[in-house]
């Protein structure tokens, strides 16, 4: 892992498009800047982690679990078509 | 075409049921082609992965999971489906089942974006971290009856 040290209004460009700039350093809290080209996503790393480990929990569900439970307790199918005529 | 399913077996689908996500999903980065089935029960869907039968999602609307969703994502993750038209777009939540407790919930924090002009989709991250990844299904609705 490449280290570098900033301080605070200081700046690291990765690539040609990429800068990151650390904003404001307050304790444990670091406020980071970043400015990237519209096709490049920048997330939370914990969020992404969340997301993740959340999906590999979600491709082990099925469909009889579903199939179970009364009507009364799903969505509601008919606001399902309201909703999509609304948008629509 | 008929495709392989884990939930159906083999089910015919249109091609207009087919999609590419070009980034793949989170923890799924190589699976591509998709297809989109409907089920039995209404609001809920499959989508099932065409690169290996042993992967595919529950979907469900997430604006009946929760009332007062919203969408707040990059632009870079509407990039990826080429921009659509609101018209165009179709937006899903990735539904749990826990086989341990049986809950049932939805991922509001990721959901799944399609452009339904050209097939193309893409799992989004919410910015604002107040959406979570395990909302209650069930527990919303018997709250709000």
């Amino acid at each position: 892992m490449l280290i570098l040290s900033r301080k605070v209004d200081q700046r690291i460009r990765i690539g040609d498009d990429v800068v990151v700039s650390v904003l404001e350093i307050d304790r444990d809290h670091v406020k980071i800047g970043i400015v990237a080209p519209k096709n490049i996503r920048v997330y939370r790393h914990e969020i992404y982690e969340a997301i993740q480990t959340e999906n590999r929990a979600a491709v082990l569900s099925d469909m009889s679990a579903i199939d179970t439970i009364g009507d009364d307790h799903l969505p509601d199918a008919e606001d399902a078509d309201k909703e999509s005529d609304s948008r629509g | 075409m008929f495709i392989n399913s884990r939930e159906f077996g083999a089910v015919e689908i249109d091609s207009k049921q087919t999609l590419q996500f070009p980034h793949g999903i989170y923890g799924f980065e190589r699976c591509s082609q998709w297809a989109l089935i409907d089920t039995p029960r209404k609001p809920f869907y499959v989508m099932q992965s065409l690169t290996d039968v042993h992967i595919s999602f529950i979907l469900v609307n997430p604006y009946l999971v929760c009332e007062d969703y919203l969408l707040d994502i990059l632009e870079s993750d509407l990039a990826v489906i080429e921009n659509p038209q609101a018209h165009d777009l179709l937006v899903f939540s990735i539904v749990t089942v826990r086989e341990t407790t049986g809950m049932i919930t939805s991922n509001l924090a990721g959901p799944i974006l399609i452009n339904r002009r050209n097939h193309l989709g893409v799992q989004a991250v919410q910015q604002d971290t107040k959406w979570d990844t395990r909302f209650p299904i069930m527990a919303e609705k018997q709250a709000a009856g």
